[in-house]
């Protein structure tokens, strides 16, 4: 496979790699700051729905 | 406030028109380099003038109203200004149509890219500094406590208190200062460093246009770093870290424009991108000093960068011909260049002669320890340069990628601060870029001198990545590359980048919404208060409740005394409209009660107020036993203390 081939295969699959190492405490963080949204905006649903 | 609005329109008026003078002396030809210029030059003047203002005891709205009317008249006056000034509307009309070739120049996607992160991003900066006062620990605790002080002040001076970082270099502060003055409010302070955000962004576009990065991933790659969590947290958090960066990127952009210029040699102007280098490099000498530490790097990229040009290039021949040009050509004019170099020698060592002339060393209060020696002695924690911190930074930094030790917030907290796209699209495109990419190799050298040199005397902490908040810039000159590379030739990895980099960007601008720590329910409580009593005392995100105790208590023609430890915050008890005035009161537990009100009545203080976490626990300790057991000193409420009435 030539090089101009395998760069972009490479560079797509370190992204990839990247994404799933990085995403998953990053996830979690958003989690909490959609929860204290809805918290907020919602209250109720947020105790009774989500156990806030 | 509408007097307030006039004079700060006539001295911005009159800043603007002093910036297009020397802007126009410098005669740059690249249209990105100009834009970087435009903007350096007029954080350069404003800050120039604000000192010179604040230094003779005249920052207040009218002297300053006044001062911009004599520039505008002085530049109105004198034939080679008012020309200068006659070719704007013409510049401006150039300006527009060149702009609008280079939005037309964008492909469709970019265009909208661009247009949704220019709207997001402008709404998220106006809520923010509308909705919140400044919280930032630093902030509180030297930089706005300066900024309250001179403005209260009328005067850039130093003041008695037990927060000697007041002297560290100041530049920041002053600008900052011109930003509160006009008002005699810190409602838009936050805002003084929108002008390092944007030059940030220009610095990296010139910077890979000067590489040789085509306008589309020049402009994906300066929209990546600009969505950088770690700048876009430290932006509106009234802190210099942003500032440093601006100028470190604008320094670089200047060296690679300056090493790729492929006209023939005779045919280069380079006076005055010399001269917007000793400029920037002053300015920036006289914000913080790690500039002289990540400039080693820069130092990397101009000598590693001429040796790969060969004989095409010679820093040498560079200074010559800049000598030529203003000795022999006169363009610039030697009165011009000597004007901004004494003004930049000014502002940039004013701060550093100051301390050396007042208290022995020039980097007060920082002693400098070499491996253990000390060779200046301060008050504070040293800069102690050895190899066991640059080990113990590299240890941290190794176990702060992948931000998984909590959220990016403001001082990166056990984080690197890079966010989404430099950790998923930077790190492998600067790996691509060390193996294809030669310039690459040569930033990423230079990047890396700069983190190392910053390691060796950097103080491991958890906060130690705010002064890297350049360094993802890599991130975005090496993805750029990889992308131009590779994208241009194969289709479906064309799409999948545009994607990720989408897809990373959008999620590093939602990860700093809130600055990753202020609840819904605290931006809640400071909406429901008129902007004008948006206390930073008022904002419970690291505020002890003693500060807006004291504040709902305390009169504003009354003289509060406060009695904190070398750490603690002083910023909040101005109040935002700068109206509390306040005094240091120095107390021992060595000594009496009687003393306290000593103390205090010396210092015409009505009213004591100490903090926990900001006042010494033995010091709150003996304040409150000297008001149980019935002294001088009574206790009005938590934290809070006044002189008995029959004292």
């Amino acid at each position: 496979m030539s090089r101009s081939r395998i760069e972009p295969l490479l560079l797509a699959t370190g992204f990839l790699a990247m994404a799933i190492w990085y995403a998953r405490p990053q996830i979690v963080y958003s989690l909490v700051f959609v929860y204290q949204l809805v918290e907020l905006a919602m209250p109720e649903f947020a105790a009774r729905v989500l156990g806030g | 406030m509408i007097a307030g609005l006039a004079a700060w329109l006539v001295n911005g008026l009159a800043l603007l028109g002093l910036t297009v003078v020397v802007q126009r002396r410098l005669r740059l030809d690249r249209p990105s380099l100009i834009a970087v210029s435009w903007v350096v030059l007029w954080i350069f003047l404003t800050t120039g003038l604000t000192f010179a203002m604040g230094m003779v005891g005249l920052l207040r709205p009218l002297p300053l109203a006044v001062c911009g009317m004599v520039v505008l008249a002085i530049l109105l006056a004198v034939p080679s200004t008012r020309r200068d000034l006659a070719v704007v509307p013409a510049q401006l009309r150039l300006a527009w149509s060149l702009g609008a070739a280079w939005w037309r120049s964008l492909p469709r996607w970019l265009q909208w890219l661009t247009g949704l992160i220019v709207l997001a991003s402008t709404l998220r900066f106006a809520f923010l500094i509308w909705a919140l006062p400044p919280f930032v620990w630093d902030s509180l605790t030297y930089h706005l406590t300066n900024v309250a002080h001179w403005v209260q002040a009328g005067r850039i001076e130093l003041f008695e208190t037990p927060m000697q970082r007041i002297y560290t270099p100041a530049n920041y502060e002053v600008l900052a200062a011109w930003f509160a003055v006009f008002l005699h409010h810190d409602v838009v302070v936050e805002a003084a460093g929108l002008p390092a955000y944007l030059l940030a962004i220009l610095a990296v576009y010139a910077g890979g246009r000067s590489l040789g990065i085509r306008r589309t991933w020049a402009w994906l790659g300066a929209l990546a770093y600009g969505l950088t969590p770690a700048l876009l947290l430290a932006v509106t958090g009234t802190k210099n870290d942003p500032h440093i960066a601006a100028y470190y990127l604008t320094l670089l952009a200047v060296i690679l424009d300056l090493l790729h210029d492929v006209r023939p040699e005779a045919s280069r102007r380079v006076a005055g991108r010399l001269l917007l280098l000793c400029v920037v490099f002053l300015l920036a000498l006289g914000t913080k000093a790690y500039i002289l530490h990540i400039s080693a790097g820069l130092v990397v990229v101009a000598i590693a960068g001429a040796w790969q040009q060969r004989e095409r290039f010679s820093w040498g021949r560079v200074a010559r011909a800049g000598w030529r040009e203003v000795w022999q050509e006169r363009s610039p004019a030697p009165v011009w260049v000597a004007g901004l170099l004494i003004v930049g020698i000014v502002v940039g060592g004013y701060w550093n002669t100051r301390n050396l002339l007042l208290q022995g060393n020039p980097f007060y209060p920082y002693g400098v320890r070499v491996e253990g020696e000390t060779v200046l002695t301060g008050r504070d924690k040293p800069y102690d340069l050895s190899l066991s911190r640059l080990s113990r930074n590299l240890e941290d930094l190794a176990d702060r990628l992948g931000d998984k030790r909590g959220r990016i917030a403001p001082d990166l907290p056990e984080t690197t601060g890079w966010g989404w796209y430099a950790h998923i699209i930077g790190i492998p495109t600067l790996i691509w870029a060390l193996w294809r990419w030669p310039s690459g190799r040569l930033l990423a050298a230079g990047f890396a001198v700069s983190l190392l040199a910053l390691f060796l005397s950097d103080r491991p902490s958890p906060y130690s990545m705010r002064y890297a908040i350049w360094f993802p810039a890599l991130f975005a000159f090496t993805s750029a590359m990889a992308y131009q590379a590779n994208a241009e030739r194969t289709r479906w990895f064309r799409w999948v980048a545009i994607i990720a980099a989408t897809v990373c960007l959008g999620l590093d601008f939602i990860a700093v919404l809130n600055y990753g720590r202020i609840s819904p329910d605290r931006f809640e409580k400071m909406l429901d208060l008129p902007a004008s009593e948006r206390d930073a005392a008022k904002l419970a995100v690291n505020m002890p409740r003693e500060y807006e105790l004291a504040l709902s208590i305390v009169p504003r023609d009354a003289v509060l005394g406060y009695h904190t430890h070398v750490d603690g915050f002083i910023y909040p008890l101005y109040r935002a409209d700068f109206s509390q005035h306040l005094v240091y009161v120095p107390f021992s537990i060595d000594g009496t009660c009687g003393d306290v009100a000593e103390a205090m009545r010396q210092r015409g203080a009505d009213f004591l107020f100490v903090a926990p976490g900001h006042t010494l626990e033995p010091d709150l300790s003996f304040i409150r036993c000297c008001a149980d057991l019935g002294s001088a000193v009574l206790l009005r409420a938590d934290g809070l203390y006044t002189l008995r009435p029959d004292e």
